[in-house]
């Protein structure tokens, strides 16, 4: 977490908030589906929450496949999907205050792109 | 009735969460919206646009005409900013 935020302004800090219970079976759902579409040995998501410092980190995925590219297709399911589906909201602070950031056209059509595609890998490639 | 309010729906209506005794002719989300927006003005500007405010009921993603009954758990919530 670093840099400008929404605003523009530099950030001096930021929450995360989440939904417990929704968010975790967001998580799960996400995690589910990705194992469904890609032959995935294991999965890992961390996401943090609460109040975080400029230069703290958010979130980690992680895939492990027998098939590099079904590994990275997975990962990058994984990070579309739960920043469009996974109950979190982020409170930006800057000098001017308090800003909930927006969601994002961009992330909607990140993960718009995995609605259809399946997966890209079905042949495996070493 | 259990119902959330989260992000800035929550700073507008002044309340996390809580549990009330509904209307007994409250049968869907939009119904619940429309009931609520007439408690006060913090509801009315949570709700003044409901394109920008997301429902749950019972932790799943739902539309504003999904059914709700007394004992479910509502959810109003911005689009996520997850990630």
């Amino acid at each position: 977490m670093g840099g400008p935020g929404a605003t523009g302004e530099e950030i001096s800090g930021m929450t995360l908030e989440h939904y417990p219970g929704m968010t975790e079976k967001a998580l799960q759902t996400i995690d589910t589906e990705a194992q469904a579409r890609w032959s995935l040995e294991a999965t890992l998501i961390i996401h943090r929450y609460g109040r975080l410092e400029p230069g703290d980190q958010v979130v980690l995925v992680a895939a492990a496949s027998g098939h590099r590219e079904a590994a990275f297709e997975a990962c990058h399911f994984l990070i579309d999907w739960l920043k469009t589906k996974a109950p979190f909201w982020k409170l930006e602070d800057s000098s001017s205050g308090g800003q909930w950031v927006d969601a994002r056209d961009s992330d909607d059509a990140a993960a718009a792109r995995w609605v259809h595609a399946g997966n890209k890998s079905s042949e495996a490639v070493e | 009735m259990k119902i959330l309010y989260f992000a800035w729906v929550r700073e507008k209506t002044g309340i996390g969460e809580e549990t009330v005794d509904i209307p007994g002719d409250i049968r869907t989300a939009r119904d619940l919206v429309a009931w609520l927006e007439g408690r006060g003005e913090g509801f009315a500007a949570a709700f003044a646009n409901d394109a920008m405010v997301r429902v749950a009921v019972n932790q799943e993603y739902a539309t504003l005409d999904e059914p709700v009954s007394p004992g479910d758990e509502v959810a109003f919530f911005p689009p996520v900013t997850g990630g």
